[in-house]
């Protein structure tokens, strides 16, 4: 009941209103930090909204005093003493409006400058894994939507709820010290509308609830449609996906205008209520003043304040949704800043330099699902269905210095034990060691130092192309990062860069080929300098000729360094010290390319597949 | 400068024009109420003076016989507040239907057009955005037409109702009223500019932190391989500075509004006592005008005060509407020319007549000079390594997308010439991938109910075996699918595609087979139904199977956008020239187990 919630409030709560409400509520407990860090300021800007509205109060006050003197015969000098007064209180009253409204307002800006701050410092930190179970679009629209949501609460929401209950305690204060039986009078009304309004907020937030609904089988139907456009033209759907675009969008309609009807009795419901309030103080102030019990000053006072009452009433729905909407959009924050981080640096962590004696990798087993796991409880979605295991048994033996190939089609694991090394899945301990340490207790960071990947999604920033390999050695001079160019076969004067290196990449480099993201991406890692190199099918998309060339670029470098690399294309890898064959999550084969190559499996098949693809190509 | 670039912007909202006239006649009802309205809101001050000046005074005054008109005078009150509840409400829904209508009309006219673009459309622009203008963009107007735009008519009306009477009343007091007034225009002035650039500056920001984040978010992974967290908070950092120096601005000035606005009202408050106390002592003015002015002046400068906001939703709103009418400009690239055939005969051949296609202008093409006929009856597979073209010549021939140069032809007739809904009708086509509707079974298969009957679909059913699973589902051919019909595997989705391309019954058949592999019961079904679906047809399959090359009339070997080689299997195999480096690249593996 929105009436006795607004009495029930005690001045106390002004120094924290949103945890002395809530008390009882864990999560706006846990997270009053972000709003009490700023105490001072609302403490101060609820000071100055107390005067504003102290002030206020007194207008009517001092315009039914005047209007007492004025016809009980007061001279001139009463008559500018009277305005004067007022004319204070306005020039008062606007500074500390302009107070409470920078302060207050301005610690919102805050909590949601720390809020986005802090999220995304919790975002940074969070695993790979936890992209995999949260979308982008819907982490975004949690950044965005939902951060403004509780700025609102801390802004506008405290704002005007104490705004709402200052004037309601100074207005009765006010009207009860001129006479307390009109003041019973003329509020009895609010609690009778306060009533009626909490049924039709019920019926708002259920047609609110179907709407919504609604709007989402609406958006399926255009998702569909979108995802479906060639079924939809081939099939000449045009007109019947319009039909059935047309019923969905009637059904929201229906259900948005009986929303909207409910929404539109509220209005004139607390509109009757305060005309209800003016009838009582003329029907009983009328009889009063006759009898002499109070004043026509008193009863234009009493005017005054009715008119004050009502403009805090009507805001007073549209705050409580505020604040129900801004607790609901903290929880879907709080599911971010709750998630586990699955992988980080243990307690002393041992430091890591540089591969000295191996990457030793035993029975090791990945499944994807397991790793969605820590996130399950934190979404409202169904399971994803089981996905068979990455990787199943997988033994492996790098020595320090050599050049290590990994085979196999599309989806045979390679990629995930690549990113196994960085760490950037969660390994299970007693998997792998590096130099006889288990990977997992070395530094993170140490570790991904040491290493220069080149994944296989090129993904590059819209940036230029030099700040895109500058990336992971922010420091390097030009000379360098022209120098990575070059060893990744970047050549800048026939790739139709305009710009040279400045070239900006567009977004996800959409200006770049498929072939030229990629070398970008191996310039990245080998400006890096780092002791391994780890390719993940990292030329697929550049042809055969220039892939040979950077290859033996990279291995006249090749000084000391460990090199892993993974590879559709047998050709890019059948010089590697040892290969290493995969299928199904499984290693099926190993040895050199010779060996390899002499004998029948999925290595042959595959290099003569190759090969026979080369030839296809020299047709025509 | 500043306001030649607000005019462009805003300018746009005009284009809503014919949507708003649709629905003329609710708003011009709800437009009645409005003045009514107003007259309400004024009639209660007046009332409120009546009362004061000649009944409670002169019985505070002892004549108590003055009471008497009071009563009535508190039930005319009452009336005109009812009146008001009633046309308040009236005005408020009759607003939202119209704007809920609007919105709907608008939604349909950018679907409408959206389901007009071709294919080559989809290609240059994500479904997200596309969505986004449908739904959201949308979406957005609907404040401005449903609260906004009402809300300053009513705003408006009111503040003109209150000036007439108040210097119907008394000029003198009116002018004291407004004395502060044209100073408080020229700060709102001075503070409007100000926040509107602060605004523009906000959403600017505000795009330029999202656009970073969004990138973060999907390269999180590189940057943790490369273990530059670091940095990237210090950026994210440098992006929420920014944005929070341009809010606190922001909300600087609309403070400064706000306690304007309030310091206007208060200071024509004391003058209005200050000429009206004078006006009292000297018995020009009556304490009933003094309140009933007093409660004018509140009325009057309270709808100044959300000014700032107004123009921010108007400001996303020209935003939303820029964004759906670049939508509605873009011209459909295929459209029915006048007078197009609408049931093309087919009793001979389709004949492609040197084919040139590219998917863009300037791109490689990747069908050239292409010559190629079909007769009727015929079964022809397609083969060609990934890339030479076999997706292409399924899609011009459906004209899914413009091809450059050449024609093809049913009978002689050129496909530009049949209207493109009609032609791609004439054929029955099996996607690569499956794509199904949230909706049944049923309705998956039959797709327009229009078109197609319920014994249609069941026959279409019976002849791919599909029959069997469907009945073996709860509810049959009206069980109902998840999202992108999760719930099938891959063998039952084939088979549902199988019968939707022959639920209408098609002239032709267009197939292109799936690539993935199954086990071989499904593969032993698939094979059957591909069987009993082509028979008595014409049909082109561009064939990733021995078994399906095998039973086919002829084959045609596509390279690089040509044809290179056609004939039977044996024809070619003895040629040993692409097709049989074709066969045993792509075929080899499966020839064990198919032979």
């Amino acid at each position: 009941m929105a009436w006795v919630y607004v009495c029930a409030a005690r001045p106390s709560a002004a120094g924290d209103p949103l945890t002395a409400h809530h008390s009882g509520d864990p999560l706006l407990r846990s997270y009053a930090y972000l709003f009490s860090r700023y105490r001072w300021a609302y403490v101060f800007g609820l000071i100055a909204l107390v005067i504003t509205n102290a002030l206020s109060m007194a207008i009517p006050r001092v315009f039914g005093a005047a209007v007492d003197a004025f016809t009980t015969g007061a001279d001139s000098r009463a008559v500018m003493m009277f305005a004067g007064m007022i004319m204070a209180i306005a020039v008062v009253q606007s500074l500390t409006r302009v107070v409470s409204r920078i302060v207050v307002l301005g610690a919102s800006r805050r909590v949601e400058y720390d809020l986005k701050g802090l999220l995304h410092d919790k975002l940074v930190r969070l695993a790979p894994s936890f992209y995999e179970a949260f979308s982008t679009g819907d982490l975004m629209s949690r950044m965005t939507n939902d951060v403004m949501l509780v700025r609102a609460l801390g802004g506008p929401g405290i704002l005007y709820f104490a705004n709402a209950v200052l004037v309601y305690l100074l207005g009765i204060g006010f009207m009860v010290s001129l006479n307390w039986q009109l003041t019973i009078v003329v509020l009895a009304p609010l609690p009778i509308m306060a009533w009626l309004v909490r049924g039709t907020v019920h019926k708002v937030r259920a047609y609110a609830l179907s709407s919504r609904e609604a709007l989402s089988a609406l958006n399926t139907v255009v998702q569909e449609n979108l995802a479906g456009a060639e079924v939809v033209r081939s099939f000449a759907l045009e007109e019947a996906q319009t039909r059935r675009f047309d019923e969905r969008s009637t059904e929201y309609l229906d259900w948005a205008l009986k929303e909207s009807r409910s929404r539109a009795q509220m209005i004139p419901m607390i509109g009757m209520a305060g005309g209800l309030s003016y009838a009582a103080v003329l029907a009983l102030g009328g009889p009063m003043a006759a009898a002499g019990t109070v004043t026509v000053g008193d009863l234009v006072a009493f005017v005054g304040y009715v008119s004050m009452l009502i403009f805090p009433t009507v805001a007073l729905g549209w705050i409580l949704s505020l604040m129900q909407r801004g607790r609901a959009a903290l929880e879907r924050l709080d599911r971010i800043l709750r998630a586990p981080i699955t992988v980080a640096s243990r307690d002393g962590a041992s430091p890591f330099q540089a591969l000295e004696r191996s990457i030793d990798i035993a029975d090791y087993t990945f499944r994807y699902h397991d790793t969605l796991e820590p996130y399950r409880h934190l979404q409202d979605g169904e399971d994803a269905h089981e996905r068979p295991a990455a990787l199943s048994g997988v033994n492996l033996k790098v020595a320090a210095g050599d050049f290590v190939a990994l085979v196999g089609r599309v989806g045979s694991g390679k990629s995930t034990l690549l990113k196994s090394l960085l760490r950037l899945v969660e390994v299970p301990d007693g998997a792998i060691k590096i130099d006889d340490v288990d990977i997992n207790d070395y530094d993170v960071a140490d570790l991904r130092r040491a290493v220069a990947y080149v994944p296989q999604d090129d993904f590059l920033f819209s940036d230029t192309v030099a700040a895109n390999i500058r990336f992971g050695a922010p420091d390097a001079n030009d000379g360098a990062v022209a120098g990575a160019a070059e060893l990744a076969g970047i050549d800048v004067s026939s790739e139709g860069l305009s710009q040279g290196l400045e070239t900006q990449v567009g977004e996800r480099g959409a200006n770049l080929s498929g072939g030229q993201r990629q070398r970008v991406a191996l310039a990245r890692a080998l400006l890096r300098e780092a002791p391994i190199l780890i390719l993940d099918n990292a030329l697929s998309n550049v042809d055969t000729d220039t892939e040979r060339r950077i290859l033996a670029g990279l291995a006249s470098h090749r000084t000391r360094r460990t090199v892993i690399a993974a590879s559709n294309r047998i050709t890019a890898v059948q010089e590697a010290d040892r290969i290493f064959v995969f299928d199904a999550g499984e290693i099926v084969d190993a040895g050199n390319g010779d060996d390899l190559a002499s004998r029948p499996g999925l290595y042959a098949t595959m290099r003569e597949q190759q090969q026979l693809s080369a030839r296809l190509e020299e047709f025509g | 400068m500043q306001d030649a670039k607000k005019k462009a912007s805003l300018g746009i909202l005009r284009r809503l024009r014919p949507f708003v006239a649709t629905h003329a006649r609710l708003l011009l009802v709800a437009g009645i109420t409005l003045p009514f309205l107003a007259g309400a809101q004024l009639v209660a001050p007046y009332l409120l003076r009546v009362a004061i000046d000649q009944h409670i005074t002169p019985a505070a005054n002892g004549n108590a016989a003055a009471l008497d008109g009071l009563w009535t005078l508190i039930g005319v009150l009452l009336a005109v507040l009812v009146a008001e509840v009633a046309l308040r409400f009236m005005q408020l829904y009759l607003m939202q239907i119209a704007g809920q209508r609007i919105m709907h009309d608008l939604r349909m006219a950018v679907f409408e057009h959206v389901q007009r673009l071709s294919m080559s459309y989809f290609d240059k622009h994500p479904i997200g955005q596309v969505m986004t203008r449908v739904t959201s963009d949308v979406e957005t107007l609907n404040d401005l037409m449903s609260q906004g735009l009402v809300a300053m008519v009513r705003d408006v009306v009111t503040l003109f109702g209150i000036v007439a009477v108040m210097t119907w009343i008394d000029w003198r007091l009116t002018v004291a009223s407004f004395v502060v007034f044209p100073f408080l225009v020229v700060i709102l002035g001075a503070l409007r500019v100000r926040l509107r650039r602060t605004y523009d500056e906000s959403r600017t920001l505000v795009a330029r932190l999202n656009a970073f984040l969004q990138e973060s978010i999907t390269g999180m992974g590189v940057i943790q391989a490369f273990d530059e967290q670091g940095r990237n908070i210090d950026e994210f950092r440098g992006h929420r500075d920014a944005l929070l120096g341009i809010d606190l601005r922001g909300v600087r000035l609309s403070s400064y509004l706000s306690a304007a606005v309030q310091a206007a009202t208060t200071v024509a408050t004391a003058l209005v006592l200050a000429y009206g106390g004078f006006g009292v002592i000297g018995g020009t003015v009556t304490v009933g005008i003094l309140v009933q002015f007093m409660e004018y002046l509140a009325r009057f400068y309270r709808p100044l005060e959300d000014l700032s906001d107004k123009y921010d939703s108007l400001q996303r709103a020209a935003a939303a509407s820029n964004k759906i009418f670049s939508l509605l400009d873009e011209e459909p690239e295929i459209v029915a020319k006048e007078g197009a055939i609408e049931a093309p005969e087919f009793g001979r051949e389709i004949r492609f007549e040197g084919i040139k296609f590219a998917y863009a202008d300037g791109d490689e093409p990747v069908l050239r000079e292409l010559d190629l006929t079909v007769r009727r009856g015929e079964k022809v597979a397609i083969v060609g390594s990934t890339g030479a073209g076999k997706s292409s010549l399924v899609k011009v021939l459906q004209r899914l997308y413009v091809h450059q140069s050449g024609r093809v032809t049913i009978d002689g007739v050129d496909t530009r010439e049949i209207d493109p809904r009609a032609l791609r009708r004439f054929f029955g086509t099996v996607p690569q991938d499956v794509f199904l509707f949230t909706d049944s079974i049923g309705a998956n298969i039959g797709l327009d109910e229009d078109v197609v009957s319920r014994e249609q679909i069941e026959t279409a059913a019976e002849i791919v075996e599909a029959k069997n699973f469907i009945a073996s589902l709860p509810g049959g051919l009206d069980a109902k699918l998840g999202e992108r019909g999760a719930k099938l595997s891959f063998g039952e989705r084939q088979l549902l595609a199988f019968a939707r391309a022959l639920a209408s019954g098609p002239e032709v058949l267009i197939l292109d087979e799936a690539t993935s592999s199954v086990d071989s019961d499904t593969e032993a079904s698939i094979q059957r139904a591909m069987r009993n679906m082509v028979a008595d047809r014409t049909a082109l399959i561009i064939a990733h199977r021995l078994s399906t090359i095998r039973e086919v009339d002829r084959i045609v070997v596509l390279h690089h956008g040509e044809i290179h080689e056609e004939g039977t299997h044996q024809e070619l195999m003895a040629q040993d020239g692409l097709y049989a480096c074709l066969y045993r690249l792509q075929y080899a593996e499966d020839s064990g187990s198919a032979a």
